[in-house]
């Protein structure tokens, strides 16, 4: 029986200009998918457009490298996905550690930064950062004795290359997340933990990762969402042919085909499919969480 | 209950404040800001606005709209846009034409908002295009055949323009006999699209090495560059030959020392029989990637070129450890020119690409045409295009200001009002043109008599030579062993040859060249680097012609 | 807290502190080298010979830069579009995550709420589609096209409502015992004892629509009309396409150099690089639970 509907009616109303954007700015242009099964053509539009069904999936199922291109992709950001949880959580319980306010938030403020610069900047720099012969990352791995390591130019470092720098580049953004769910424990339960006697590292894996670990499986559910886009910004401005093979995903391909012809019944395709397999992955989590430990994740 | 209300309210508030506001703006959908300069044309004209020919004023005034990609490069004076410049004013004033912009874009995206504007329905009178598009357009019988309206309306100029590549490019933009775009010749088409070799001369005398003249040369030059420390400077920080990722474009491009093999990469050539076959498959090819992968294994390519664009190969050319490398026609100006600004004491030189045995190479050469002019079917004035053609041509190149200076060219602050013009068809050689005449005016110690560009050029250098030194860039390109010289001779001897295939993309070719490519370019770079042996290039032929290469020569045989 | 005096504890304090030291370092460097780029003489930097100082020390670049009346028309148009867009993200996350943080009991089809919205982070019909659809409303060429396509940030909403889920249930219950209705709950409660999340998610709204530049360029008919990333973007890419494309001479000389590109992109990113240390203040706000008993 319905609790009381009159208490519920002003949450119902709170959601309508939620529901109003949504409806019309993404409900409305999401009729366009239909494109996906259109041969699109600009000029006739998309109610003149032919109808050819599922062709564009079949053309990308028979690409000669389209194995190897979804491997690419699945494989580049899980690896992403992983490391997009472990680093951040790692360093925002390592930061909860600073005791000085003032270093604490410099730090914090410090590693934000990187998320701000384009790859098409930081490419260039990377590629200097990274050179066989001239960078400073493998003059320091020859100092060590190690023969230098052509991090961009070889098919068996690129994948993990971009995964590292990429890191780099975004860890400030989650951190700030898991901060900020370290900063809603109730600091009552550390006291009591302290009374009795519990050690920091105690403390760290029975107060502070439980605490967060809502906005953890959060977090990781909706970056699961992301498993099919492997980063097309950053993969299109360290790449060459040399890297193909591993680097080679499915955005910087579809980009690729563009250039022939404005394909957008295929990238439209591609894009389907990409939300298709996000949806697919986030309700598994989702029931996942929800049957096994009763939480629902949002 | 008041908190209920209040949150309705706001909620609403917040909606029509929205609402309203698209409401105020819809009035400006697909307009610019500025207003047109002076009273805004009349409600194009009404149909009894004609001209009978090239030059003739509409009157009463016509408005056609098309839309505009700019770019950086666009600088305007206090006051000045794209919808209110020196060409807005001379197209109101002297023909009664008002161009309207149902939108500007910038450069890089011009592709994605035409189609998705096309998509849309707006559709402007007349605008840029690429061949597919064309084609596409065409199909649907969006485009008025131009081919009569050309006739009546182009004036003669426009007309012989048009005509100086042997009318390749009109024929590419011809459909079932009717032409259906104006091309768009570019400044620098044609043969001044072919590469050549740029040599840094005072390391070539530090190592007492002979100038370029055969393949043989280059090797000897690449491997002293890469071996020999050509700067002095005992260290082993030079490169022999540059290299970019990319292979076939830009600077570090080797397209040219193929050409000297007689191999023509990613082009369609005619073959014995008069068929056309891919350039890229064919065995002259396998030679070139064979010499290539040696001066890869001696270490004079540089072992990360597989990560270096263009960029990073003007990079190694400014910081003085490159010093030779194929490139094209305009680098001088700005690669070699960054070079010249850290070592004043660097001379560089240009030479012609160069065959194994030193006879004369057949250099490839870009189309002189990727975009077209068209207009839509059904326009009110269709002949509005070309007659802005007409006006480009004859305001810009055809009348003398003298003793003023051309109001058109670019000036000492960045302003080039020449741009702004919707409809830029330049002649095909102006820059060759140019060299020409400031060599034969050099001669003469006389320019007197130069017009736009060639003043210019002709300022540049006399400035050098009287001791600018910030002008040395205008020699490396215009001076008389610049790189210009070396277009001259290859136009002066006829060798530039053009893609065999001038169509837009077959059905095929737009499904699966990108993959094709890619395969090739990925092989091609395994070799050069040795990770793959040299027979996979026969490898890669027959899976080319397996994955689809076969069907696209069928297809495009069929289409000439 | 307190007690920590334990040798283990000290070296680690130690090592927490240079590795983080060290790490910040790391992320700050390429900004120095873009920093010392922006001062440096264009030939010097062509030939990479800048690293972490000027070479050839000028302000040529940010002269440039600060009076191209383009690049403040830009930022103009950024301002007003994070003043408008964060307000309407704030508004909309704020009214949405509170409902769908309440359990199906107190809200009716609630599940059902939260997939509608999910679902579209996750499908769109592209950037046609989109586009039309602000082409019919005639908000093409405004700002409101780019405030609204992204007026609804599912992601932050998510998170948001995570953490209103966590407050502790008896501060509700409480009020409701008192006879507060929702509003008030959420305006009174929620939403104070929420500052870290709300400023995290205020943080995010920010820099996206900050960041955001392709919308800018697709939605709008003039670059007069471009936002700061969008304007950006022209510059550091589009002359790329300007150098690869056109081989004419003049326009080749005209396009600006490497180290006015550097300063243009500096001064983009310092506005919303200094938000962020005032935002901190309230990521280190705990929640204030004196009045509850446990």
């Amino acid at each position: 029986m319905i609790k009381n509907w009159r208490m519920q009616i002003p949450l119902h109303l709170m959601l309508i200009p939620g529901l109003a954007a949504i409806l019309i700015f993404s409900y409305i242009p999401m009729a366009g998918v239909v494109i996906a099964f259109q041969k699109f053509v600009p000029i006739k539009g998309i109610f003149g457009s032919e109808w050819i069904g599922l062709d564009h999936f079949r053309y990308m199922v028979q690409l000669p490298n389209f194995s190897q291109i979804l491997w690419n992709t699945v494989f580049i950001a899980s690896m992403k996905i992983v490391a997009g949880i472990i680093v951040p959580v790692t360093i925002a319980l390592l930061l909860n550690e600073i005791r000085r306010e003032g270093y604490k938030r410099m730090i914090q403020t410090l590693i934000y930064l990187p998320y701000f610069l384009s790859w098409v900047i930081l490419s260039g720099i990377l590629i200097d950062i990274l050179s066989p012969s001239r960078g400073i990352v493998n003059q320091l791995i020859q100092l060590l004795g190690f023969d230098s390591i052509f991090f961009l130019g070889s098919n068996d470092w690129f994948p993990y290359t971009l995964v590292i720098s990429n890191e780099w580049k975004e860890f400030g953004f989650s951190t700030i997340v898991y901060l900020a769910a370290l900063a809603g424990i109730n600091p009552a339960l550390y006291e009591a933990a302290l009374v009795d006697g519990a050690s920091r590292w105690k403390q760290t894996v029975h107060i502070s990762l439980p605490g967060m670990m809502p906005i953890i499986v959060l977090m990781a559910t909706l970056s699961i969402g992301n498993i099919m886009n492997a980063g097309f910004e950053q993969v299109f401005n360290l790449y060459g042919p040399a890297v193909y093979e591993s680097g080679d995903i499915i955005d910087t391909f579809v980009y690729r085909i563009g250039l022939e012809e404005a394909q957008y019944g295929l990238a439209t395709a591609v894009g389907l499919l990409k939300s298709v397999v996000s949806l697919f992955l986030i309700s598994v989590s989702y029931f996942l969480a929800y049957r096994f430990a009763n939480y629902r994740i949002f | 209950m008041k908190q209920k209300k209040k949150a309705l309210a706001a909620a609403s508030l917040l909606l029509t404040a929205a609402l309203a506001m698209t409401a105020c703006s819809g009035s400006n959908n697909g307009g610019t800001n500025a207003p047109p300069s002076g009273e805004p044309a009349g409600q194009n004209g009404g149909s009894t606005s004609t001209v009978t020919g090239p030059l003739d004023k509409y009157d009463p005034p016509i408005e056609v709209t098309t839309v505009r990609a700019v770019n950086q490069a666009f600088k305007y004076d206090e006051g000045k846009s794209i919808d209110n410049n020196i060409w807005t004013d001379i197209f109101k004033e002297q023909y009664g034409i008002h161009v309207k912009n149902l939108w500007v874009v910038d450069e890089s995206q011009y592709r994605q908002k035409l189609n998705i504007s096309i998509a849309s329905g707006d559709i402007p009178d007349f605008m840029v295009v690429n061949k597919e598009e064309l084609l596409r357009l065409s199909e649907e019988g969006q485009l008025e055949d131009l081919g009569p309206l050309l006739e009546q309306y182009g004036s003669d100029y426009l007309k012989e323009l048009l005509n100086q590549d042997n009318g390749t490019a009109l024929n590419a933009a011809t459909y079932e006999g009717k032409l259906l775009g104006i091309p768009q010749m570019q400044v620098n088409g044609g043969v001044s699209t072919a590469e050549m070799i740029y040599v840094r001369a005072d390391w070539l005398r530090n190592l007492n090495l002979p100038e370029p003249k055969t393949i043989d040369d280059v090797i000897k030059i690449a491997t002293a560059f890469a071996k020999d420390d050509p700067d002095q400077n005992n260290k082993n920080d030079t490169y022999g030959l540059g290299l970019n990722k990319d292979l076939f474009q830009a600077h570090g491009t080797v397209k040219g020392f193929f050409n000297g093999f007689n191999a023509y990469p990613d082009m369609w050539l005619k073959d014995d029989s008069g068929n056309l076959v891919y350039g890229s498959i064919q065995p002259e090819m396998k030679t070139a990637l064979e010499k290539l992968s040696e001066l890869y294994k001696q270490g004079v390519i540089d072992r990360e070129f597989t990560v270096k664009d263009w960029n990073k190969i003007a990079e190694d050319v400014a910081a003085n450890r490159l010093g030779l490398a194929y490139g094209t026609v305009s680098d001088g100006g700005h690669i070699h020119k960054a070079n010249k600004d850290n070592n004043p004491d660097a001379e560089w030189k240009v030479y012609p690409i160069v065959s194994p045995d030193g006879s004369a190479v057949h250099p490839q050469l870009s189309d002189t045409a990727n975009n077209f002019f068209v207009v839509k079917k059904g326009a009110k004035h269709p002949e509005a295009m070309i007659q802005l053609a007409n006006i480009y041509l004859e305001h810009y190149y055809l009348t003398s200001y003298a003793p003023e200076p051309n109001p058109f060219i670019s000036k000492a602050n960045g302003v080039f009002p020449g741009k702004y013009h919707p409809v830029l068809i330049d002649p095909l050689n102006v820059n060759l043109d140019a060299f020409r005449q400031v060599q034969d005016a050099l001669a003469k110690q006389d320019g007197s008599q130069l017009g736009f560009p060639a003043s210019v050029h002709y300022d540049r250098l006399t400035q050098y030579a009287a001791g600018d030194k910030e002008m040395w860039f205008s020699t490396i390109v215009f001076g008389a062993e610049g790189s210009y010289s070396v277009i001259d001779y290859y136009d002066n001897n006829n060798l530039g040859i053009y893609n065999a295939f001038q169509g837009a993309a077959t059905p095929t070719m737009s499904e699966k060249m990108a993959s094709l490519k890619k395969y090739q370019d990925e092989t091609f770079t395994k070799i050069i680097m040795g990770e793959a042996p040299i027979s996979d290039f026969d490898k890669f032929v027959n899976e080319w012609k397996k994955l689809g290469g076969d069907q696209i020569t069928a297809e495009v045989n069929e289409r000439s | 807290m307190s007690g920590h005096k334990s040798p283990a504890y000290r070296i680690f304090q130690a090592l927490n502190y240079g590795f983080l030291t060290a790490l910040a370092l790391l992320c700050v460097m390429p900004l120095i080298h873009l920093f010392a780029v922006s001062f440096s003489s264009n030939a010097a930097a062509t030939a990479g010979e800048v690293f972490l100082w000027p070479v050839d020390f000028t302000t040529k670049s940010y002269e440039f830069v600060l009076t191209e009346s383009a690049f403040m028309k830009a930022m103009g148009v950024t301002l007003l579009r994070v003043l408008l867009g964060v307000s309407i993200n704030m508004a909309i996350t704020i009214l949405v995550a509170y409902p769908l943080s309440k359990d199906t009991k107190a809200l009716t089809g609630r599940t059902v709420y939260v997939w509608i919205f999910v679902f579209t982070m996750l499908f769109s019909g592209g950037i046609i589609p989109m586009y039309m659809t602000m082409r019919f409303l005639g908000l093409l060429d405004t700002i409101w096209v780019l405030v609204l396509h992204t007026a609804v940030p599912v992601f932050n909403i998510v998170i948001l409502l995570n953490f209103f889920r966590n407050l502790p249930k008896e501060l509700e219950e409480a009020a409701l015992i008192d006879g507060a209705g929702h509003w008030r709950i959420m305006w009174g409660i929620f939403v104070p004892l929420s500052a870290a999340s709300i400023a995290t998610v205020t943080l995010f709204s920010i820099v996206m629509h900050w960041n955001a530049w392709f919308d800018g360029i697709l939605f709008m008919n003039s670059p007069d009309h471009y936002p700061l990333q969008s304007y950006l973007y022209t510059v550091v890419v589009g002359i790329q396409a300007i150098i690869n494309s056109s081989t004419d001479m003049d326009v080749l000389a005209m396009v600006s150099d490497r180290t006015a590109r550097a300063a243009q992109l500096f001064v983009g990113s310092i506005p919303v690089l200094l938000v962020y240390p005032f935002l901190q203040r309230h990521f280190t706000k705990g929640i204030v639970l004196g009045s509850v008993k446990e």
